[in-house]
């Protein structure tokens, strides 16, 4: 068995630096604590190089450097860093098991059919290395036949490094006995034995040891050998991928808090696209000032990872709905989906590519609404104004192009007018026949078109006040009725008699009464 | 226009008299190089052979000659009742059925899905936009444009338009549209896209055709309409046509029977 260890050194320090890729480079320190009992629990390098140790209080560490940039924990970055960790890992093997925030071992055995000879594994260390840089997140390897070789190998700084399967023990005996970060009462008699390698320990007679130092010596003495049985126990993936941060100081407008949030959105593609996938749920949960929280749900119409596509959406939603307080810090949850996929054909039609198409729809959800994008739907039931929409998610392109007919079926369209325009009808004549609009009571239908029959105007009432659209005209040619019900069950049945008209301006309309309100509707034009 | 029309074969005439005369000075083996740039440009279009988008209206793409040209903007104009959305959801169909993907931008919201069923389009290859603002639909259309959409047909609903957009913004898709070989199919009440549209297609208020006589029971059988290139790139404008669409009730009956019943429920009385 071969197992990697992957290694994030200063990690408190490497996770704040992600959110705050600025500071890199600055003499930055990670505190923690509060006031005067702040200690420094990571510095960089010119904080180190100028005398900052960790352990130290803030105040003294100020006192060697005042120009010193101090950050606080953000446990929100370390979980985001964490993750991070924790894919770059899966880039080697799916059994991987996170022992701590900054450690994570991994099962490569068998790799060699990718990474072939001497240097495979030594290659292999480098590409996840090399992975760990474009996610921002310096990491260390170590590859070695248990947990605990593997362990020290990625303390040390030249790395990768690898160990030979059988060569654990002498790998292990020149390291200084600190390595084995042994229990403290073991550490100090030891160190009071002058033993100082890890070589020493391990020539010691281990029936002596476990004599003089207990079981603990006899634990600390199989690992200076080299030995090490614990298995690797497979650590299950997060449902959804985080990122986030908390913010310096509260922040009360959008604009600045969307300056971190695309940070963070560009972080999750980076992982996103490691992982080949992309977002199909996006939830932004808000820490407000002085407490309390807000989650804002954002679904997406189709899987992208496009960030100003997922930008624009946060955008409408805060827009939309406002924090109802300052905001203190955030985080960007995605739940990962695989990406819209099309296999071309060599002899269909030309095809949108998905990837396109997703981001696509996206960015017209976040310009027009996430309900104005879609595919149209026939709704069920009867009335001619309800419709349904779906989510736009084409079939696959046929495997030949079918050639369109010529000549099509020729037919009409009715524009729906949603809603449906009130009218107000007008008769100026006596009733020369048993019935006609507007009451037509199920009567037989009529004739308008004739001098001697009575005079019918349609005008839309909103039309009196201006307002479009403008429906007015005598009928010269109205057909009906046709009665339509729909609901009957329901509270509020439907319950319409429908004509067709052409007005006296040519205008050719669908028109109803509704039987219940005795009201007349205009709520269709042919064109 | 007889007179233009005269005085334009007149100048041609006279244009192929001099590349005659012309062509006499050269040798022989030169003479077949000396031509016009009318002549070269029809030769570089029938080269080409761009592919067109039928209509699936027949009288529409014989005026259009083929059909709807790929990277262009071609507007329709019409009032009321004059089939101008009958003709777009014609086209989506013509789209749709070869397998590829359309979209509709419907301003004005105003598009039946059971109608767009009747006339054949596949709807699960119809992406349906609806925006508010004329802004919104052009942002939109350049959006669809750019991803690859073979046919987007704008439709602009009933007047007045709902926001205002300059002709630059016109011409820069009419540009996209080009680069990509869309096909950009504008609805409007009025004219809208200035200089940038290719094809203006207007549409003349249409006519109900109506079965039945005075006095009997009456049946929308259809409209007809009569349309006019007002501009048609490389050819002469002032082409006209006549368009008969057909009522969905009408086209399922026989031409003197009863109206059928229709599967929404409605239910026709015959005397």
């Amino acid at each position: 068995m071969r197992i990697a260890c992957l290694f994030a050194p200063l990690f408190v320090l490497a996770a704040r630096l992600r959110s705050e890729p600025n500071l890199r480079g600055e003499a930055v320190a990670v505190c923690e604590g509060n006031g005067t009992t702040a200690r420094i629990m990571a510095a960089s390098r010119p904080s180190r190089q100028a005398g900052i140790r960790a352990g130290m209080t803030l105040v003294q560490a100020r006192g060697i450097m005042p120009s010193l940039i101090a950050r606080g924990r953000d446990s929100t970055c370390e979980r985001s860093a964490h993750e991070a960790l924790l894919e770059i890992s899966w880039t080697l093997s799916p059994q991987v098991e996170a022992t701590a925030d900054d450690q994570i071992f991994s099962d490569v055995s068998g790799m060699d059919g990718l990474y072939p000879g001497k240097i495979g594994e030594e290659t292999m260390g480098r590409e996840a290395i090399a992975v760990a840089d474009s996610l921002h997140l310096p990491i260390r390897v170590g590859i070695a036949s248990n947990k605990l070789a593997a362990q020290i190998a990625s303390s040390l700084p030249q790395s990768p490094v690898v160990v030979d399967a059988g060569d654990e023990a002498a790998f292990l005996a020149p390291l200084p006995l600190s390595h084995l970060q042994l229990e403290g009462r073991t550490a100090s008699t030891l160190q009071r034995w002058g033993i100082t390698r890890i070589g020493d320990l391990a020539r010691l007679p281990a029936d002596r040891v476990s004599a003089r130092l207990g079981s603990d010596g006899l634990v600390a003495h199989r690992a200076a050998c080299g030995v090490d049985h614990r298995p690797l126990v497979p650590h299950r993936p997060p449902p959804v991928l985080t990122e986030g941060m908390e913010l310096e100081w509260p922040v009360v407008t959008i604009e600045p808090l969307l300056f971190a949030v695309r940070q963070s959105l560009d972080r999750l593609h980076r992982r996103l696209t490691r992982q080949e996938l992309a977002c199909s749920l996006l939830e932004l949960e808000l820490d407000l000032e002085p407490e309390g929280t807000e989650r804002h749900t954002i679904g997406l119409p189709a899987p992208t990872r496009d960030v100003d596509a997922l930008l624009a959406l946060i955008r409408l939603e805060l827009e939309s709905r406002p924090p109802q307080s300052a905001i203190a810090a955030f985080r960007c949850m995605v739940t990962p989906d695989a990406p819209r996929r099309g296999q071309l054909t060599l002899f269909g039609p030309e095809d949108v590519h998905p990837q396109k198409l997703a981001t696509a729809l996206a960015r017209l959800a976040a310009r027009l609404g996430p309900d104005r994008v879609g595919s149209p739907r026939v709704a069920e039931g009867h009335c001619p104004e309800s419709y349904g929409h779906v989510n736009f998610e084409p079939p696959p392109t046929p495997r030949f192009e079918r050639s369109p007919e010529k000549v099509g079926r020729g037919l009409l369209t009715v524009r729906v007018l949603r809603p449906p325009v009130e009218l107000e009808v007008i008769t100026d004549a006596p009733l020369e026949m048993t019935t006609s609009l507007p009451d037509s009571g199920g009567d037989p239908p009529i004739s308008t078109d004739s001098k001697n029959h009575r005079r019918i105007r349609l005008t839309s009432i909103a039309s009196l006040t201006g307002e479009k659209p403008r429906i007015q005209g005598l009928v010269r040619i109205a057909s009906g009725p046709w009665q339509l019900e729909d609901g009957w069950w329901s509270d509020r049945p439907v319950q319409r008699e429908y004509w067709d008209i052409e007005l006296s301006d040519g205008g050719l309309y669908r028109i109803y009464r509704d039987r219940n309100s005795g009201s007349w509707f205009a709520d269709g034009l042919y064109d | 226009m007889a007179a233009l029309q005269t005085a334009q074969t007149t100048e041609t005439a006279g244009i192929n008299s001099c590349i005659a005369a012309l062509q006499t000075e050269f040798p022989a083996e030169l003479r077949s190089r000396i031509s016009s740039a009318t002549i070269l440009r029809g030769q570089l279009r029938a080269h080409r052979r761009e592919p067109r988008i039928t209509t699936t209206i027949p009288e529409l793409d014989n005026l259009l000659q083929g059909g709807l040209p790929s990277g262009a903007v071609i507007e329709l104009v019409g009032r009321r009742s004059c089939g101008r959305l009958s003709i777009l959801l014609a086209s989506l169909c013509a789209v749709t059925a070869s397998g590829k993907v359309a979209s509709l931008i419907d301003l004005g919201d105003q598009l039946d899905p059971r109608s767009a069923a009747d006339f054949g389009i596949e709807l699960d290859r119809l992406l349906w936009l609806r925006p508010q603002k004329l802004d919104d639909a052009l942002a939109a259309a350049y959006i669809l444009v750019e991803t690859g959409f073979s046919l987007l047909a704008l439709d602009l609903g009933l007047p007045p338009l709902r926001g205002r957009v300059s002709a630059a913004t016109w011409v820069r898709l009419r540009r996209v549209a080009e680069i990509h070989r869309a096909v950009l199919l504008v609805g409007s009440p009025y004219r809208v896209t200035g200089c940038a549209a290719t094809t203006i297609v207007s549409s003349q208020r249409g006519r109900g055709s109506w079965a039945g006589k005075t006095g009997t029971p009456r049946l929308l059988r259809g409209l007809a309409t009569h349309l006019m290139a007002d501009k048609l790139q490389g050819h002469r404008p002032q082409r006209t046509t006549t368009v008969f669409f057909t009522s969905p009730d009408a086209a399922f009956a026989a031409p003197s029977s009863t109206p059928r019943l229709r599967d929404t429920g409605r239910e026709s009385h015959a005397i």
